[in-house]
C-alpha cells in the first residue's frame, strides 16, 4: 500500500539537511504539502546559510505537490494556529492531512510534535518525524 | 538571549541594544546552559536519565514536548515494522 505523507517544512527541511529528500520520491510515496509550508520555504530560502540552501532544494523537490485547503481545512487551520506551539505552517499541514483522510503528517519541530499531539489522535492523524521515512526505506 | 549550537556553529540571538552592554559571562553561562539541556536530551534518548531528570535538566514544558516527541517517534517506527510485517 502506498504511504500518502503530508509534509511540514521542519522535516522538509531536516531531509534536505542530510540530502535525502530523494527518498520521498524513491520510495512512491504519495506527497501532499500545504501552501504555508511552501511559503514558509521561500521565506527561509530568501536567506543566505546553510538552511536556506536545504529550503531552496525543498522548494524544487516539492513545490508541485502543494495542495489547496478546502474550506473545512482552512477553518481548522484557522483554530489550530491559535493553540501554544503552532505555527501556521503546521496547522495548516495538520488541517491538510485531515482533508485528504488517511494520510500521515510529517513533522521534526519537537515542540510542535507536543502541541500537535493531542489534536492529531481526535483527528486520527498519525504524526512521525523524518527519521519515519528512513526507517521504512530501511525495511 | 536565545543560544542555537549546531555541529559547526554558536547563535547567539538577542536585540541589538543588548548588544551594546553585552557581559561576556553571560554569554558563558547561555552557552553552556544549552550545551547543558542539549546534553541533557540526549541522555534521555539513549535512556540514560529518567523523565523526571529531563525536567529538571530542560524545565517542565520543555521536557514534555521532547517526551511527547519521543513517544511519536517510537509509536512511527512500531507503525513502519507492522506495516512492513503485514507485507511479508
Amino acid at each position: 500500500m502506498t504511504t500518502r505523507l503530508v509534509v511540514d517544512t521542519s522535516a522538509l527541511v531536516s531531509l534536505a539537511l542530510v540530502d535525502c529528500l530523494d527518498l520521498l520520491d524513491a520510495l512512491g510515496y504519495e506527497l501532499a504539502v500545504a501552501p504555508a509550508v511552501i511559503q514558509e520555504l521561500h521565506q527561509m530560502a530568501s536567506r543566505s546559510d546553510t538552511l536556506s540552501r536545504a529550503a531552496e532544494s525543498a522548494l524544487q523537490t516539492v513545490a508541485k505537490f502543494e495542495t489547496a485547503l478546502d474550506e473545512a481545512a482552512q477553518d481548522l487551520a484557522s483554530q489550530l494556529v491559535v493553540l501554544p506551539r503552532l505555527g501556521q505552517g503546521e496547522a495548516e499541514t495538520l488541517a491538510l492531512a485531515a482533508q485528504l483522510n488517511s494520510f500521515e503528517m510529517l513533522v521534526d519541530d519537537v515542540r510542535a510534535m507536543g502541541g500537535l499531539a493531542g489534536v492529531a489522535r481526535t483527528l486520527e492523524v498519525n504524526i512521525a518525524p523524518s527519521s519515519y521515512v528512513f526507517v521504512k526505506a530501511y525495511l | 538571549m536565545d543560544v542555537s549550537v549546531t555541529r559547526s556553529t554558536i547563535i547567539l540571538e538577542l536585540p541589538r541594544q543588548e548588544f551594546e552592554t553585552l557581559d561576556p559571562q553571560a554569554i558563558r553561562q547561555s552557552v553552556l546552559g544549552e550545551l547543558r539541556r542539549m546534553a541533557a536530551v540526549q541522555r534521555y534518548a539513549q535512556g540514560k536519565i529518567s523523565k523526571r531528570e529531563l525536567m529538571t535538566a530542560v524545565g517542565v514544558e520543555a521536557a514534555q514536548e521532547i517526551i511527547e516527541a519521543r513517544e511519536i517517534t517510537a509509536t512511527s517506527i512500531e507503525r513502519a515494522i507492522g506495516d512492513y510485517q503485514a507485507r511479508r
